[in-house]
């Protein structure tokens, strides 16, 4: 008896984390953070105020490589070698051209950016680096991919492992309850008064308005909301229900809070995360709906590429 | 399940836990356990602040376990999340601010003939962050504007940190550099190259911040104290302020001057 339960544990295990899915999920994955990555490179312009020495530019101590480059007189070419490469790697990867070596440069070059300059990088860029992170161990350039259209990717239709996708829904939602149980720890977050003082800080305000008075409770109920989504994130997406539930108030959160505040890339790269929780074959079979007919891969009616 | 299969568990296996682990920061960064407050401005803040206030002691001795129970597999873990650059904090909005934040860089220019006479030619402030116009809706400019908002808060944070660290815990490297330099550096630069004529140079350039409170929830509000405030910001949007040759004793870190509801504080003097 004991054998044929751990047998089914082994084969639950083995399904789990290696069960084939289309590749179409993290074909969405590799577009949508190439793109944003490449908009907010352009962001962190001109060159010379984010990238090199004489700009909002990390103060140098100690004696790291970093320190050496600058010391050398090199912080110029190297800033603006580093600018142009990130740029073309996220270019690249959105477009899945040469894939598997523009998603390992962005990641190396993403992981590498705040010891460069971490001043002007928010918590987006933590997003950026674990989503590169997982795709690097996937041939995300399968399909949608400029790799796919010159037949330099392998066979349209083949499938990939689960787990790298597993990774990503795992990260965000470690994400999500790391930031709710920090949030329960500040007293602004108790008390219901956090989204009220976020929302005024001039720093990201939108508009040229304090929040009204009058939506006081509004804001209250808003923070408690936000709280509890975050911490109950990770138990939400367990079951299929509350993971459609958990997903939509992300987009909705993440959309308000895009719309009264000027976060930069951050809602963007949230929202752009939730991509990893749709099940593989919906996302297959949506994209199959925009492929052109001559290219699209067949998809069982259970998703699996045939 | 394969051999290779076996391998890859163990290594996701291993990746989860530390990742789980690295999440945990240490116990004595979190706020101290609160007294339990009433507020009466809602009913639905009255009836969830107890309850959430008086849950934090639970909060930190679950904590604390969690601390400790993972002791023994934090050093591979920081390793291993720092190797694969994975490391992450998720405190941004842990405790927002309650107050507007303002920093402005002074700059003293000097040209032949003041520096024969030992004086500064002229001076002129400028507005450096936020990088937009608060009386205006921000749109797509406001994108690339928090990259350089977001390179100044940081800054300031920085040199808060460092200043803290020195201080209170006298803990942190004499010698490390000043964070506020970089700002001072790039603004003047940016300055000198717009606004100099030849001749002319900074001298010395001045980070001065400015704080102002955010009125609390459900608190009137107060367009009197706005208007005062956008009016002084006013004569920041249309470029540095010039302003007379500067009499008298340099200010010192420190010194403070009023604007409206601004009170600005000399933070850093460069060079």
């Amino acid at each position: 008896v004991s054998l044929t339960r751990s047998s089914k544990l082994l084969a639950r295990w083995e399904r789990f984390w290696f069960q084939d899915v289309p590749p179409h999920s993290y074909a969405l994955l590799r577009i949508l953070f190439g793109a944003i990555g490449f908009i907010s490179v352009l962001g962190m312009t001109p060159i010379s105020e984010f990238w090199t020495p004489g700009g909002l530019f990390s103060p140098t101590a100690g004696s790291g490589v970093r320190a050496q480059i600058l010391s050398s007189g090199l912080g110029d070419l190297i800033g603006t070698i580093y600018f142009w490469t990130m740029l073309t790697a996220f270019a690249a990867t959105a477009l899945g051209y040469r894939s598997g070596t523009a998603v390992a440069v962005a990641f190396v070059g993403s992981v590498f950016q705040p010891f460069w300059n971490r001043l002007p990088l928010s918590s987006a860029h933590h997003v950026v680096v674990v989503v590169l992170f997982c795709l690097l161990w996937v041939e995300c350039e399968r399909v949608w991919s400029v790799d796919a259209w010159r037949g330099r990717a392998k066979a349209v239709g083949a499938s990939e492992p689960i787990w790298p996708l597993r990774l990503i829904r795992f990260q965000i939602a470690l994400i999500y309850l790391n930031s709710g149980l920090w949030k329960l720890t500040g007293e602004q977050w108790r008390d219901g008064s956090a989204v009220h003082f976020a929302s005024a800080l001039n720093v990201f305000q939108r508009f040229p308005y304090d929040p009204p008075a009058a939506l006081d409770l509004m804001m209250t109920i808003g923070t408690y909301v936000t709280l509890a989504w975050e911490i109950a994130f990770p138990l939400l997406i367990l079951l299929p229900w509350t993971r459609r539930l958990a997903l939509v108030m992300g987009v909705l959160l993440h959309l308000g809070m895009a719309f009264v505040m000027e976060l930069g890339p951050f809602s963007a790269i949230m929202i752009a995360s939730y991509a990893a929780f749709l099940p593989p074959e919906t996302t297959a079979k949506w994209g199959m709906r925009f492929a052109s007919p001559a290219r699209r891969p067949r998809v069982s009616d259970h998703g699996q590429p045939v | 399940m394969s051999a290779s299969r076996w391998f890859i568990s163990l290594l996701l296996v291993g990746h989860v836990v530390a990742l789980t682990i690295e999440a945990i920061p240490p116990p004595d960064s979190a706020a101290a356990s609160p007294e339990v407050r009433s507020p009466t401005r809602n009913a639905v803040a009255a009836a969830l602040t107890p309850p959430l206030d008086a849950s934090i002691p639970t909060v930190h001795r679950l904590h604390q376990l969690a601390w400790d129970g993972t002791a023994w597999a934090r050093g591979p873990a920081t390793w291993y999340v720092g190797l694969t650059g994975l490391g992450q904090s998720w405190r941004m909005f842990m405790d927002p601010p309650k107050y507007d934040e303002y920093l402005q860089v002074r700059y003293y220019v000097v040209n032949a003939d003041s520096q024969a006479g030992g004086r500064i030619a002229w001076t002129a402030g400028e507005l450096a962050f936020p990088a937009h116009r608060e009386d205006r809706v921000r749109v797509f400019q406001s994108f690339r504007d928090s990259y350089t908002d977001k390179a100044i808060a940081m800054a300031i944070a920085d040199s808060m940190g460092q200043r803290r660290n020195r201080d209170e815990a006298a803990i942190g490297d004499a010698d490390a550099p000043e964070p506020l330099s970089a700002v001072a550096k790039f603004f003047s630069q940016r300055f000198a190259a717009r606004h100099l004529m030849p001749g002319e140079a900074i001298s010395r350039t001045e980070i001065w911040i400015a704080r102002a409170g955010n009125r609390p929830p459900g608190s009137p509000e107060q367009p009197a104290a706005i208007r005062a405030r956008r009016a002084v910001l006013e004569q920041y949007y249309v470029g540095p302020v010039e302003n007379g040759p500067s009499g008298g004793q340099l200010p010192r870190n420190g010194d403070v001057f009023q604007e409206a509801d601004l009170t600005w504080v000399l933070e850093y003097i460069h060079p």
